[in-house]
């Protein structure tokens, strides 16, 4: 077996680092050495928001402290910068001189979306430096407007909003969240927004800004409205960092193209994380195109809301669940409320490539490509757009198509529950759960598997529950049938072949899968009672 | 690694092994202690044994500790981490439940702004479950030989049940 040990990964994100541990695991010798343009180890980017207003500090967020690159025997430079790639000569130039590979992966994560503005007070979230800039200017901000309504932009504007400071949203489409969530659920956020004093400037647009002698005055929207505030942040989604290899020998569509096992058309080359443009299964993007209706019964009014919250044994718990169920309203006759629509789109069909930039499938992309890398042949089983929020106390999942107006729709909403599964015939294509997020996870590998899900989705419904029999998903086990460790195999892997132990080829100098398996280990030694709850 | 299976048809649903969960995840093992206990999630640490709506009778939501787990990779704090089994930090947990979105087992829990799951007793010879259930439906073994058990006792229930029957149609 040719032995390649010059690995070299550029990014220091989640996709970077769950490759060098991958890496790691299968081949003990071989030199990793990660490069990152920032001045900080590996950080939790979704946190950031948290360091932002000061909840946090930098080093909290910290998931792996440079002595843990000692200990996996990672080199890390920090601070340099790639300026130039031609993967044909095997070869990088970087600020720091030029690196050699053998076998490379390409995750550098994505750039903001920049705005045609710029000067003081202008901002935008992708890094911890920018998080720590923001911290710095927030005493002098009295008000904030955010620009975005995406889940980095609400996000932003949530962490303002529990540090204090009043938020303006200048969102461009007609609803928060919009790809995200659909009309009703993004309403309930809305409410509970404003109610905590976020004020919305829906289809608008940044036309002008108005400064003062020093920061800024406001925002003028491109219908005339001012937006008061002295700070604003952009939160208007990302593109795929894809500048440096623009020229360097892949094929680029929206991100980095990749096979099923990560790697691009460069052989030796892979791609993971914001950049790759690698399989999904079904994503909500897709269908962002197609006009959005709302369906009859679901208009709703804040004061009918609040009308029909009343008191509840739930709004009793405290003041934010209160708060929850004023938003949500209580009407029994829409508990089951079954919407047929025609379909006037196509279902993405199994092998569509897409850029999903979250953290889940960067860390799985990842996984695949340093597996790859070390000699494997694991196949990435495709993504599925899912997020998940959580904002003054109301939970949300959403997952898969979720603005599908294509499929069919089974709505579930009862006592601050709501529901709505999207199927494909038998298939559940997407679902969005809010006030209830249990078993979103099996929803979740249910839309992975193409599962037929719909009957005991639909049964559960027609009992007025949320919770469904996920057991019955699982009758391989009741029966006795499939080992509980194949089916395990089967169901964390994604695809059932091939499994890590099937292609491990170098089994004897892979170390125990204990001992290296997630940064966390590292810190096993120090694991007590006392830190674990 | 052994593993923690469910016996349904021996369960009798008294909810010992509720009880044992959450006496163990209370510093000083003890249940009264864990209902006066910061965080409360200890005490709702209970809410890992479901009603289903098929079965009247609570089935147990146990972790699996996968091999590569769903969870942890979904994780963005760092909170869920794998040494052996798959155990999660209280404290570091923020709440994001990207856990919850990940687990193909329904296995992790939302509770108020953190989440809970099973650990398998971390700190303990034989999880706590196990060693309460009066009606053995909870084990804990390697999961070729609970099949084997498994089949074996199905073998037995089967045989056992038809035989009356058979007599009593002649
Ligand atoms: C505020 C915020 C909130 C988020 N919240 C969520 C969430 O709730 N859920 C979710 O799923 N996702 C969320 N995301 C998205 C998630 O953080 C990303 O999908 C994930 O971090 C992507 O990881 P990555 O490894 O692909 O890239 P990144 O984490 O962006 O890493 C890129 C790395 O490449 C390095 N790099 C880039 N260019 C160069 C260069 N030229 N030379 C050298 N090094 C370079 C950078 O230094 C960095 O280390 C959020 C993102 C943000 C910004
Ligand atoms: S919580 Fe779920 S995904 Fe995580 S290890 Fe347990 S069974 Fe696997
Ligand atoms: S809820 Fe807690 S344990 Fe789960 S993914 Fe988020 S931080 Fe990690
Ligand atoms: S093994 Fe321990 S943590 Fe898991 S359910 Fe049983 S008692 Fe609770």
């Amino acid at each position: 077996m040719v032995v390649y040990n010059k690995y070299l990964i550029i990014g220091n994100g989640v996709a970077g680092i769950y490759c060098a541990f991958n890496i790691r695991m299968r081949d003990r010798k071989g030199e990793i050495t990660i490069v990152t343009d920032e001045n900080y180890p590996f950080y939790s980017r979704p946190l950031i928001t948290d360091v932002m207003t000061g909840k946090k500090q930098a080093d909290d967020i910290v998931l792996l402290p440079e002595n843990g690159y000692k200990r996996y025997g990672f080199t890390l430079m920090k601070g340099v910068q790639v300026k130039k790639a031609v993967f044909k000569e095997r070869c990088v130039t970087t600020t720091a001189g030029k690196q050699r590979f053998d076998r490379l992966v390409f995750a550098a994560g994505a750039v903001p979306k920049k705005i045609p503005f710029e000067g003081e007070g202008i901002f935008y979230v992708r890094t911890l430096e920018d998080a720590e800039r923001i911290r710095a200017y927030l005493p002098k901000v009295k008000k904030a407007v955010v620009f975005g309504g995406g889940p980095i932009g609400i996000k932003a504007a949530y962490a303002l909003m529990t540090a204090g400071i009043p938020v303006n949203i200048i969102i461009s489409s007609s609803q928060m969240l919009s790809r995200v969530l659909d009309e009703r659920s993004s309403h309930y956020l809305q409410v509970l927004f404003e109610q905590n004093g976020a004020r919305f400037w829906f289809n608008s647009d940044i036309k002008e800004i108005v400064r003062r002698k020093k920061g800024l005055k406001g925002i003028v929207t491109d219908k005339g409205e001012m937006v008061p505030g002295d700070i604003l942040i952009v939160g208007k989604g990302v593109n795929p960092n894809l500048d440096i290899v623009r020229n360097a020998g892949v094929r680029i569509d929206k991100g980095i193209l990749v096979d099923d096992y990560m790697e691009t058309n460069c052989e030796g080359v892979y791609a993971a994380g914001d950049v790759a443009q690698a399989k999904v299964v079904t994503n909500s993007n897709q269908q962002s195109a197609i006009s959005n209706q709302p369906s009859a019964g679901s208009s709703l009014s804040l004061q009918g809301a609040q009308h029909h919250g009343g008191l509840s044994l739930r709004a009793q718990r405290g003041n934010l669940t209160n708060r929850i169920a004023t938003a949500m309203p209580r009407d029994d006759s829409k508990m089951l409320n079954v919407e047929h629509r025609t379909l006037n789109v196509e279902l993405a069909s199994p092998p569509f490539k897409d850029v999903l930039s979250l953290w889940p499938v960067g860390a799985e992309q990842g996984k695949i490509a340093g597996q790859n890398m070390a000699g494997g042949k694991r196949v990435y089983g495709g993504g599925v757009g899912s997020n998940s929020i959580e904002y003054f106390g109301l939970k949300a999942i959403s997952m898969g198509i979720t603005r599908g107006e294509g499929c069919e729709a089974v709505l579930f909403e009862r006592d601050g529950i709501y529901r709505r599964y999207l199927f494909d015939g038998e298939r559940l294509v997407g679902a969005i759960l809010v006030g209830d997020i249990n078993d979103a996870g099996v929803l979740l590998h249910a839309i992975r598997q193409a599962l037929p899900v719909r009957g005991i989705l639909q049964s559960a419904i027609s009992s007025q529950r949320s919770a469904f029999p996920f057991q019955s998903l699982r009758g391989a086990e009741r029966r006795g049938g499939l080992s509980l460790r194949a089916q395990r195999g089967n169901l964390t892997n994604g695809l059932p072949l091939p499994l890590r132990r099937d292609c491990d080829d170098n089994k004897d100098s892979a170390p125990r899968t204990s001992e290296i398996d997630s940064p966390l280990s590292a810190l096993r030694s120090q694991l007590s009672m006392e830190v674990l709850f | 690694m052994r593993e923690i299976f469910f016996i349904k048809d021996r369960c009798v649903g008294c909810g010992a092994c509720k009880a044992a969960c959450v006496a163990e995840h209370t510093k000083n093992h003890h249940l009264y202690d864990s209902l006066s206990s910061v965080p409360m999630g200890r005490k709702r640490r209970t809410d890992r044994y479901k009603q289903t709506i098929t079965e009247e009778v609570p089935h147990p939501v146990r972790c699996l500790h996968c091999d590569e787990p769903p969870c942890m990779e979904g994780c963005i704090s760092g909170a869920i981490g794998r040494a052996d089994r798959v155990y999660s930090k209280w404290d570091a947990c923020v709440g994001c439940f990207m856990c919850v979105m990940n687990c193909p087992f329904g296995a992790v829990l939302p509770f108020f702004n953190k989440a809970v799951r099973c650990d398998q007793c971390l700190f303990t010879e034989k999880p706590a479950c196990v060693r309460a259930c009066p009606q053995n439906a909870i084990v804990y073994m390697e999961s070729n030989e609970f099949e084997e058990n498994e089949r074996k006792r199905r073998w037995r229930d089967k045989t056992q049940k038809e035989i009356p029957l058979l007599k009593a149609k002649a």
